[in-house]
């Protein structure tokens, strides 16, 4: 492709191409789509558990309470991480902020859909009316951090989200590599690849996470956490039976994860419980609690509340993260062509040019209006 | 048009970017600023992850033929979104509109196929008002 057209000719043969593109497409269309019968209430208000008091979870063969099927967190992708500081106390939305939501929720399942980056964005069915995903402390925000929290914050790899350079393995993150999204970044909703499988047997739990694959294994005999000297990047998990509430306290952390979606934003130090209590309140919803008590990288505890929801017809997909993945490769190759673009604008006496990076891009489907799209077969 | 974007923006901003991430960012690696089409016959196309991907012979502007790969969507939303694997198969003459490489390869980010017969390939997949009523009803 070249920057510019080499002759009138050449520039009419594009535009004969190109506008029938533009004036065909079919232009997004943002639409004020009502909220569905599911986004009438709060989800959460429609648990069996809260409906009825005396609603039991159903069992496996065994008596365990089951937790077993394939479920998602695509319903909560409305719901912040830290409160909105004018929703103060409150852990649920007024009948107002409620209805707000919906209508946002519906409308961006149609945006996500119909509208967005192309085919990129998977959403819910279903609105919850919580404030924020933290519920403690009770303002809804996240502790400050520790020293040590800071200057692991300030070491974290942003890989390809980040300002580059990339020149080897280690200016990319855990999840650019396909290696991990650590355990909460596996479960926070995000644009895609929010499910998981929760399979049972007397003696363990097992999860595993749609995006990139993770599986935890999870004992639930009652052994000992491995010893302290072993780090690893899911920790250590042991699992219990607090009454219905299966509970799985996890050590044994590196401090190369973080706790945010996809395994980026706030951080963990090696220090890192996690205590997780999944609850079954409903045929299609778990209630998920997550305490993360961490005095080497927060002042103090927090826990954060979400649920897990199933719907019909839907299952988990296999990854294949490192057979699909270009994102070291396309980084690596982006680089050096930046490289060559600022050797160039040296040559020529120019300011070097600006680096890419995502947040400053708006990407959308179809060009903007008046956008020249250039013909790869006419040899622009 | 720039009310439109900022609607658009201003939604995004409300709703999901704050979790919008993908695998990897495309702007490494694509001028996600620039749109190119590109049309050719198809060699092959895997419905995969983090990516489908389609590879085509193109005809270039002195009739040479070039192999082109086109990356797109992921599987896992594509499925959900309707689609079955049998979008476009090897001979498919098809159209694609995406974002260039910035290494100058022939690699196309794909943000919508144009089928030998017009079809246009965007994907729709907002439940149905019989899913949504199986839905209230289900009971396991």
């Amino acid at each position: 492709m070249t920057r510019a057209c080499a002759s009138y000719r050449q520039l009419a043969t594009a535009l004969a191409i190109a506008l029938p593109w533009i004036a065909g497409a079919q232009a997004p269309t943002l639409r004020d789509v009502e909220p569905g019968t599911l986004r009438s209430v709060p989800a959460e208000t429609t648990a069996a558990a809260y409906v009825d008091k005396r609603w039991r979870a159903p069992r496996t063969s065994w008596g365990h309470p089951s937790f077993e099927g394939v479920w998602s967190t695509d319903d909560l992708r409305g719901v912040p991480m830290s409160r909105p500081a004018k929703l103060g106390m409150r852990e649920t939305l007024t009948t107002e902020e409620f209805a707000a939501r919906a209508k946002s929720d519906a409308s961006t399942a149609d945006f996500d859909v119909n509208v967005g980056t192309f085919l990129q964005h998977e959403s819910g069915i279903r609105t919850f009316g919580y404030a924020s995903f933290i519920v403690d402390p009770p303002d809804g925000q996240m502790p400050k951090l520790t020293p040590h929290g800071e200057a692991l914050a300030a070491m974290r790899v942003r890989g390809t989200y980040g300002p580059g350079p990339f020149d080897e393995l280690a200016d990319f993150s855990l999840y650019d590599r396909c290696i991990t999204r650590g355990v909460l970044g596996s479960l926070l909703p995000v644009i895609y690849g929010n499910g998981l499988r929760i399979t049972q047997n007397p003696d363990s739990v097992a999860i595993t996470y749609e995006m990139v694959h993770d599986t935890r294994v999870i004992p639930l005999d009652g052994r000992a956490h491995v010893d302290a000297g072993v780090r690893q990047y899911l920790g250590n998990a042991r699992g219990h039976f607090d009454g219905d509430t299966l509970v799985i306290e996890t050590t044994n952390f590196t401090d190369k994860t973080s706790l945010g979606v996809n395994g980026g934003g706030p951080p963990n130090s090696e220090q890192l419980k996690l205590t997780e209590r999944f609850t079954r309140v409903d045929p299609q919803m778990i209630e998920y609690r997550a305490t993360i008590d961490d005095p080497g990288a927060y002042v103090a505890p927090w826990t954060i509340r979400l649920m897990i929801t199933s719907r019909p017809s839907y299952e988990v997909y296999e990854y294949s993260c490192h057979e699909g993945n270009g994102a070291v490769q396309h980084a690596l190759s982006g680089e050096r062509a930046y490289e060559r673009q600022v050797a160039d604008a040296k040559a020529k006496g120019l300011p070097p040019p600006a680096r890419a990076v995502e947040h400053d891009q708006i990407r959308n489907g179809v060009p903007a209006e008046g956008q020249k799209v250039f013909n790869i077969n006419a040899g622009e | 048009m720039k009310i439109y974007s900022f609607l658009i923006g201003a939604l995004a901003a409300a709703t999901v970017a704050p979790l919008a991430q993908a695998h990897h960012s495309a702007a490494v690696f694509y001028f996600v600023d620039k749109q190119v089409t590109v049309e050719g016959v198809v060699k092959s196309y895997t419905l995969g992850n983090p990516h489908a991907r389609i590879y085509m012979t193109v005809k270039g502007p002195n009739g040479e033929n070039q192999d082109w790969m086109a990356e797109g969507g992921s599987r896992t939303v594509l499925l959900r979104n309707g689609w079955t694997g049998d979008e476009v198969k090897p001979g498919d003459h098809i159209k694609i509109i995406g974002n260039p490489s910035r290494d100058g390869s022939f690699v196309v980010h794909w943000q919508k196929l144009v089928l030998a017969d017009g079809k246009e390939l965007w994907g729709e997949d907002t439940p149905t008002d019989s899913e949504l009523e199986q839905l209230r009803h289900r009971t396991d």
